[in-house]
């Protein structure tokens, strides 16, 4: 990987992470805590998004369950408890993907719309895999970017 | 007089979200109608009396770009007053949806009090425009 190359991945890296902060903060009043690496990743609730525009690519969110509950009662302002939260996690980790996705792309180039659309299955290579972990909501949450 | 708002979004959470939000600070809004895709938007904007939409760029469908054009006011279709939502910060997107008549762009993520004034203040300019 050349220096410009790098330097790219790092600016990507640098704004994927300042994203999610920004995304958790806002939206579930919770603040991450970025970890050294990667974990694995047991049950979790997958969201990804396919997209394009500038850049094409895929972005998959990893939640444990116990962050996704977590995370989407603070979305909706509800308790832990709440009944209703079966129903709208998956779709909250989703939506936070998308928000995700849309602003790190547009940040990216901000000249060219963002078109997002469910994951695909290509053979097309990627030239830059990212992954990142935080901690948030008591449980462990995980981000990979696959860009060309 | 409060307005009839339809709420367009494909999360189903956001949806909730947002007509809680409305519902708690109160605002000029006499009923909460919700739309999952931009099919599902068209029907209820033609076959309702919808006074504002809110809408999300990433609406799942494929009237998206039918949507657009029915709600752009120098169509001869339904020009309801609406307003954006959206994780697209580009400036093609922005400047293509104020050119199609939106009263505001408000980018994703926001706060709940960002998403009310906002909401408010273009509820405010479209009821004073009547």
């Amino acid at each position: 990987m050349g220096t410009t190359d790098m330097q790219q991945t790092s600016e990507i890296e640098a704004a994927l992470e300042r994203l999610f902060h920004h995304t958790l903060e806002v939206m579930c009043f919770t603040e991450a805590e970025r970890l050294p690496s990667l974990p694995a990743m047991g049950d979790a609730i997958e969201a990804s998004v396919a997209f394009g525009g500038s850049r094409t690519g895929h972005l998959q969110l990893q939640v444990e369950p116990v962050a996704a509950r977590s995370l989407t009662a603070a979305f909706l302002g509800l308790e832990v408890g709440h009944p209703s939260l079966a129903l709208q996690t998956a779709d909250t980790m989703g939506e936070l993907a998308r928000i995700l996705c849309g602003r790190l792309v547009t940040s990216l180039d901000s000249s060219t719309p963002v078109e997002m659309k469910p994951a695909c299955i290509g053979i097309r290579k990627p030239e830059k895999i990212i992954g990142q972990a935080f901690r948030a909501g008591a449980g462990t949450l995980r981000i990979t970017l696959q860009m060309s | 007089m409060p307005a009839s708002i339809l709420i367009a979004d494909s999360s189903s959470s956001m949806r909730a979200l947002i007509e809680r939000a409305i519902s708690v600070a109160g605002l000029p809004v006499s009923r909460c109608l919700q739309a999952c895709d931009a099919g599902q938007a068209l029907r209820l904007i033609e076959s309702r009396s919808i006074d504002f939409l809110l809408l999300d760029t990433h609406l799942g469908g494929i009237d998206q770009e039918k949507l657009l054009e029915a709600l752009d006011p120098r169509s001869e279709a339904v020009a309801v007053p609406f307003m954006v939502t959206s994780s697209d910060a580009s400036s093609a997107r922005i400047q293509r949806l104020l050119e199609a008549g939106a009263r505001d762009y408000l980018l994703k993520p926001f706060s709940i009090p960002t998403l009310c004034a906002r909401l408010d203040t273009a509820l405010r300019t479209v009821h004073g425009n009547h």
